[in-house]
């Protein structure tokens, strides 16, 4: 369009130059030589932005557009993510945010094709949501150079407009035209009715590049989170803790718990312990916590079962009994056949603790068939989300 | 071709249903952690005494574990002593002032318990540990190892001292208890030497459950 222009200018002023002499011919001599610098290839490549693997996910190219994925994910952040992203469950330690799981990756974004004297900003934004469940919408997050984008706190949520795209780089000049900025997906954790699970989710990010503090877009790419689509899975846990006032829970293997010296007189009860009235012997007590966490399932309660396992080599000894309420009387014998125990409670919810009391029976036998030493038993949870 | 389909079929399977620590599974529904519980067995004995149909019990205030008392006694047997129950009494001399004493009496329970011992049986002995400070006029006498109330004969001195420990009890089980008797024999001596008159007086008792 602009040859065209100017080719047509310049035959608007060849007729007037033949005719006023060597002005004119100066001027037309001018334009021509404006017409070759516009007609030659320029010595400067046109600006774009550029994608590269940095320490995280694999990011291939699509022309002049870019495509990877975050791979398989649940909002529990159980098991091992895919190479080059790293994933923290939420809240906690590692992460501030609401109920669910980050992961996140590092890429390294270029402003190519600046001519010297050019800053660049590259700024970015979602595109293309993630579609299923609104809900359970994976929402990706970014993290802004110069972070060092391994922790959950250096992300921030990303506009999906590009009224409200984030500075992701700025202050890019040849020759450090280039920066490592980060890329997250924040998996909510929900259940029932916004419960979601599947494959088939992309969404896209576009990167767009602005100049010398111009509001205009010189260059824009994309990164498109398809290959292959992302997979949100399902998930459980069930973790076990120390109540207050109660005996420790040690998370080993999976938990443990040390009653301690027990005596058939519940004679001297530990720290954590109290002792219930049991016709033969005692009853040693501790309230503990059990902690139910369970994500994208269609049911938004779950049931939790115990059993013996292994049963104490002393069984007429020692025997474990549950109860809601520690009291004297509600303390019931756990069932030592795992095959189908039954449930203590059907109404357990999402990340809702439950607090039980475990009883330890020590029999007051005395005799033949009495037992004195350090014995040991294997009690099984069971959470089920139907 | 159909071989190399199944195997990458097989592949995908393994890598979707990967479990990881039994506290938590993606994908699942169900997860069934374990937890070990372990406790030390100890051998446990437990002498508890208390009070039965005669001679209430009050509460100690020396350091000791139970306590009785017979209230004001004389050798003529002519106070009723503090123990009014149907189980205690008192046996007045046949000759009062002058051959033998009065005897303030009174039942009490006893209750072994032992529990991780490898024996199933016990005994319960006692003996005067701290003595009356007129053990001139006041005397502890216990009624043996009779669950009935001893005549007036058979009520015999307490041992003073761990060495001199009077059997109470034998072939006790635990979690039985025991009704025994025990008194405070009042000495009929009347002299200008005689000590303690008018002022209470208490000694304590020992009581030893052995469960060899």
């Amino acid at each position: 369009m602009l040859t065209r222009n100017l080719q047509a200018r310049e035959h608007a002023t060849l007729q007037p130059a033949g005719h006023a002499g060597g002005t004119e011919r100066g001027l037309s001599c001018l334009a021509s030589i404006l017409f070759l610098l516009m007609a030659i290839p320029s010595a400067f490549p046109a600006t774009s932005v550029t994608l590269q693997t940095k320490g995280g996910i694999a990011i291939a190219s699509v022309g002049a557009n870019y495509k990877s994925s975050f791979g398989t994910m649940n909002a529990l952040a159980i098991g091992t993510p895919q190479a080059g992203v790293t994933a923290v469950a939420c809240p906690g330690t590692l992460c501030a945010l609401a109920n669910g799981a980050l992961y996140f990756t590092t890429l390294q974004v270029t402003a190519a094709g600046m001519k010297p004297a050019d800053t660049g900003v590259i700024k970015a934004y979602v595109s293309t949501n993630f579609t299923g469940s609104a809900a359970s919408a994976m929402q990706i997050y970014a993290c802004p150079s110069p972070s060092a984008c391994n922790a959950a706190s250096q992300f921030s949520i990303l506009g999906t407009t590009v009224a409200t795209e984030a500075s992701l780089a700025t202050g890019l000049k040849n020759p450090n035209n280039f920066a490592t900025v980060g890329l997250a997906i924040f998996l909510p954790d929900n259940d029932g009715v916004s419960a979601f699970t599947g494959g088939g989710q992309f969404g896209i990010v576009t990167f767009n590049l602005y100049l010398n503090g111009s509001g205009a877009i010189s260059a824009s790419t994309t990164l498109d989170f398809n290959n292959p689509t992302e997979t949100v899975q399902n998930a459980v846990q069930l973790n076990l803790a120390t109540a207050p006032s109660g005996l420790t829970v040690t998370p080993a293997s999976d938990f443990s718990m040390n009653f301690g010296n027990v005596n058939g007189l519940g004679i001297a009860p530990g720290a954590g312990l109290t002792t219930v009235a049991q016709a033969g012997g005692i009853i040693y007590s501790t309230p503990y916590q059990l902690l139910p966490v369970f994500t994208d399932i269609n049911s938004a309660t779950s049931s939790l079962k115990v059993c013996v396992s292994t049963p104490f080599t002393n069984a007429l000894i020692l025997s474990l009994y549950d109860s809601p309420s520690g009291s004297a009387g509600t303390f019931n014998a756990i069932t030592t056949s795992c095959i189908s125990p039954p449930a203590f409670t059907t109404t357990a919810t999402d990340r809702s603790t439950v607090t039980r009391y475990l009883g330890l029976f020590v029999a007051n036998t005395n005799g033949p068939g009495s037992f004195r030493g350090t014995d040991t038993a294997w009690l099984t949870y069971t959470l089920t989300v139907p | 071709m159909k071989r190399t389909t199944l195997a990458i079929i097989v592949t995908l399977l393994t890598m979707a249903s990967t479990t990881f620590a039994a506290t938590q599974a993606s994908p699942g529904t169900s997860v069934a952690p374990t937890m070990q519980i372990s406790a030390t067995v100890q051998t446990a004995i437990r002498l508890t005494l208390a009070a039965s149909t005669g001679c209430a019990f009050s509460a100690p205030t020396g350091g000791q574990d139970f306590a009785m008392n017979f209230g004001t006694v004389d050798a003529l047997a002519i106070n009723a002593g503090a123990c009014v129950g149907a189980g205690a009494g008192k046996y007045a001399p046949t000759s009062p002032g002058v051959s033998d004493d009065t005897i303030y009496y009174s039942n009490y329970s006893l209750t072994p318990e032992f529990t991780s011992q490898a024996q199933a049986n016990g005994t319960i002995s006692a003996y005067v540990s701290t003595n009356f400070a007129a053990n001139d006029s006041l005397t502890i006498v216990h009624g043996g190892t009779a669950a009935a109330l001893p005549a007036q004969g058979a009520f015999a001195a307490m041992g003073v001292g761990a060495v001199n420990s009077t059997n109470i009890a034998t072939s006790v089980v635990s979690g039985t208890a025991l009704t025994r008797w025990i008194g405070v024999e009042v000495a009929h001596t009347s002299s200008a030497a005689v000590a303690g008159v008018g002022t209470s007086q208490s000694a304590t008792v020992t009581y030893t459950l052995t469960v060899p």
